[in-house]
């Protein structure tokens, strides 16, 4: 092993410069997908971010009481994936006024929210537009704080029907970004369930609510369905503890961050079981762009699998550059004794080591691409950048492999004589003998047929449920009729091509045109190799065309959903 | 044989030529002060052991090489000093070679390999007497005229080989080594070939080998050693 290795490497090294050609033009066709895998993890990643960051309360858990409420807030803050955890409480009011200069301002019904005084740092569903929550004091909403033509300092009184009035001092006014969430029905067996905000909110500390308001009122019961849906109507305190689950928990793609969130959820239920179920809002979100990432799925599949192809028949082009020299290499140390285990290690060994060089530059070079088009930071992960790595290294090494394999399989087939020759004698390849490419383009037509026929469609129409459904033997007619016709295209080389340059050229070339087309006609593998290019380059622009219908179908779908009709943007008036 | 018409006097000559490979002290001295002239239709072999300099001395001839120092002449005008492009105007409008091995052309088969060599030398100004096909029948592959390299024997190949070289209508032709793939009969063939060649067209010939029996069938001989010329005879 330690002389093929040393064989290997002088091979290599002695002829440095096609050594370095291959690395190179493997390094670049791999960088291709490299930068795919960047580009759309990061894509991926954003879109996760997105989610989660669209999500201002992560999971509300009713429970029975404030006490409860409390202790079970401060154990879940201790746990390693809680960023916050903390008691609250919503409850209903029936009227409010405020006696001013100009008289007094009513408004009626609306909610309460408690929560603790520092709650707003870590939790966005609501901000100050003036001052602060004080113990003992009231926020309002900015709308009722306008209806009650209140400010910072005056004195509002709280009636709740039978119960006591209490007056208020203002201490601040907030705008509540988030009341459809804060004021749902908390049912965890049904889950989210935004809906219709109260007119009117008023923001409590908790202590001063459990103190104050709370006595009055009857605590809802967690198991209750009684908890009611219409906001506003609520009969009764829901005490609950909200909980934001910590960013760095929720990673990759939306559907792992969507899979994780589910997990955390389940792990706080079970760890407090009995005590305490939640509603998951972040789940909810997650699951939404998880759908919505079907589409940078597609793209991958649409994309980066060609890409990826494209790459691979690069890499491969790359290797076969030293084809030949190897070929009469080989099959003189095979004329001197070397086993066939030995001479495959020696073109394993050598593959490997030209693609581990050329995937590490491959990978370089798609991080440099990436960093150098995308503006700010790409995400790049200690994970996904070995990831990418990886993979650059793996396909450039499956492109080194697959032509140098190839000659030592096929040079191994021969006798020593005729590997040694300067010139080989061809032979149809076992694709052709197979009509690989008739069958491909047959199976392709039929699973077009059976497509169009059952009315299978990516795209929803707007009587379906409005989920992008792809199905991989949508797939299957494409990928097949794009491998059907590049092996036509190279079949027809071997036949057409071949007799109309024969023909062109004539019997006795004396000219020039006919050297040129009599040497043409004879050079199968390499006009074979730049067709399969040509093929995978026209792959590659009907993926792409394929998947801008696609989308654009999708998005006209999407907008006949929504709206009812087609969007016509127009420009503003000047 | 150019345009014709066997040329006449001194061909080709090499006047205190010498070439060195290499720099400082890793420099090989191929060549050391040479001193050879070639006249037209004559026969010489360069004969000597392995890196006593025979293939060196063919390629100044040929004017492949520009010697380190002294100067080569071909019909009296000098070879040495001309650029890369007129080097190769003038070999292909006079010089032709065979080299050991074959280097055919792959995707040319026989006749093509030959009608783009005439093709070549035409556009130099030179015509053979022959169209490729006669050549190939006067080596004796007529029957083999669509056949591809990979399709001929070794010997076959050097027949091609020559044939190609006559296609150039060469007032010198080179050989290196130009049996040393063949077999001693083949060898025998391809040698009676090339003097037979040699009294119909009138080319001289100049022909570089070790074996001292293929030397000795040739007019005058030139023995080299360690890039020096050891013995030079006529018989």
């Amino acid at each position: 092993m330690n002389a093929t290795l040393q064989l290997a490497r002088a091979r290599l090294g002695r002829s440095p410069s096609q050594t370095a050609t291959q690395v190179v033009v493997l390094a670049a066709a791999v960088a291709l997908l490299g930068a795919m895998i960047v580009f759309i993890g990061h894509s991926l990643q954003t879109m996760t971010a997105s989610a989660t960051r669209s999500v201002p309360l992560d999971l509300q858990g009713p429970v029975r009481s404030y006490a409860e409420a409390r202790t079970l807030a401060a154990k879940i803050a201790q746990l390693p994936y809680v960023s916050q955890a903390s008691p609250a409480a919503t409850a209903p009011f029936t009227g409010v006024s405020h006696s001013g200069p100009e008289g007094i301002s009513s408004a009626g019904n609306g909610s309460i929210l408690a929560v603790p005084p520092d709650y707003s740092r870590k939790v966005d569903t609501f901000r100050f537009l003036r001052g602060s929550l004080q113990p003992g004091q009231i926020v309002l909403d900015q709308q009722l704080a306008a209806t009650l033509q209140a400010q910072i300092g005056d004195s509002v009184a709280l009636r709740n029907g039978s119960s006591p009035t209490r007056r208020f001092r203002v201490s601040g006014v907030a705008l509540v970004t988030s009341p459809d969430l804060l004021f749902q029905p908390l049912q965890p067996q049904l889950g989210p369930a935004p809906a219709q905000p109260p007119a009117n909110v008023a923001i409590l500390a908790l202590g001063t609510f459990a103190r104050t308001i709370a006595p009055h009122l009857h605590s809802l019961s967690p198991a209750s369905i009684g908890s009611p849906a219409v906001p506003g109507a609520q009969a009764g305190v829901q005490w609950q503890v909200q909980v934001q689950v910590s960013p760095a928990a929720l990673t990759g793609t939306p559907s792992h961050a969507f899979t994780r969130s589910g997990q955390i959820r389940n792990s706080l239920e079970r760890t407090f079981t009995g005590r305490i179920g939640f509603v998951d809002n972040l789940s909810s979100a997650l699951e939404t762009a998880a759908e919505d990432a079907l589409y940078a799925d597609a793209l991958f599949i649409m994309l980066a699998v060609p890409g990826a192809l494209l790459g691979l028949g690069l890499a491969y082009l790359a290797a076969l550059g030293t084809v030949e020299r190897d070929r009469r290499e080989l099959a003189l140390l095979r004329a001197r004794g070397a086993s066939r285990r030995q001479l495959l290690g020696l073109v394993a060994i050598e593959a490997a080591i030209v693609g581990s060089l050329a995937g590490l530059l491959g990978a370089g070079l798609a991080f440099t691409a990436v960093a150098l088009l995308i503006k700010g930071s790409v995400g790049l992960t200690v994970a996904r950048a070995v990831t990418v790595v990886v993979a650059c290294i793996a396909l450039s090494m499956a492109g080194a492999q697959a032509a140098r394999l190839a000659t030592g399989v096929r040079m191994l087939s021969d006798t020593v004589a005729e590997g040694r020759r300067s010139v080989r004698r061809t032979s149809r390849p076992l694709w052709q003998r197979l009509y690989l490419d008739l069958a491909a383009l047959v199976l392709s037509g039929l699973i077009y047929w059976l497509t169009a026929s059952t009315g299978f469609s990516a795209v929803v129409n707007p009587d379906s449920n409005p989920t992008l459904s792809l199905s991989i033997y949508t797939f299957f007619a494409p990928a097949l009729l794009w491998i059907g016709t590049t092996l036509l295209l190279l079949r027809v080389r071997g036949r057409v091509f071949e007799l109309v340059a024969k023909r062109l050229a004539g019997n006795r070339p004396s000219a020039r045109r006919g050297f040129l087309l009599a040497s043409a006609a004879r050079r199968g593998a390499a006009i074979n190799r730049g067709l399969l290019l040509v093929g995978l380059l026209l792959a590659f622009g009907v993926s792409l065309g394929i998947f801008a219908a696609t989308y654009d179908q999708q998005a006209g779908v999407d907008a006949q959903l929504t709206l009812g009709a087609d969007v016509t943007a127009t420009a503003p008036p000047a | 044989m150019s345009g014709g018409a066997a040329a006449t006097g001194r061909l080709a000559e090499c006047r205190g030529t010498s070439v060195c490979y290499g720099r400082d002290g890793s420099a090989v001295t191929a060549l050391a002060d040479v001193d050879v002239a070639i006249d037209a239709a004559e026969a010489v072999a360069l004969w000597g052991p392995s890196g006593s300099g025979k293939t060196t001395l063919l390629h100044l001839l040929g004017g492949l090489l520009v010697p380190s120092a002294g100067s080569v002449l071909w019909r009296g005008e000098p070879l040495s000093s001309l650029d890369s492009a007129a080097r190769g105007r003038a070999r292909a409008g006079g010089i032709a070679y065979v080299f050991q091995g074959s280097n055919l052309l792959p995707t040319f088969t026989a006749y093509e390999n030959v009608a783009f060599a005439a093709w070549a030398a035409k556009r130099a100004g030179a015509r053979a007497q022959l169209e490729p096909d006669e050549l190939l029948e006067l080596v004796g592959l007529a029957s083999k005229l669509d056949a591809l390299p990979s399709e001929l024997s070794g010997g076959e190949r050097q027949r091609v080989a020559i044939a190609r070289a006559l296609a150039q209508a060469p007032d010198l032709l080179l050989c290196d080594e130009p049996t040393g793939h063949l077999d001693s009969d083949t060898a025998g063939r391809v040698l009676d070939l090339l003097d037979a060649l040699r009294g119909r067209f009138g080319f001289a010939l100049v022909i570089a080998t070790h074996d001292r029996d293929i030397a000795a069938r040739y007019p005058r001989l030139i023995g080299l050693a360690d890039g020096r010329i050891l013995e030079q005879a006529s018989s």
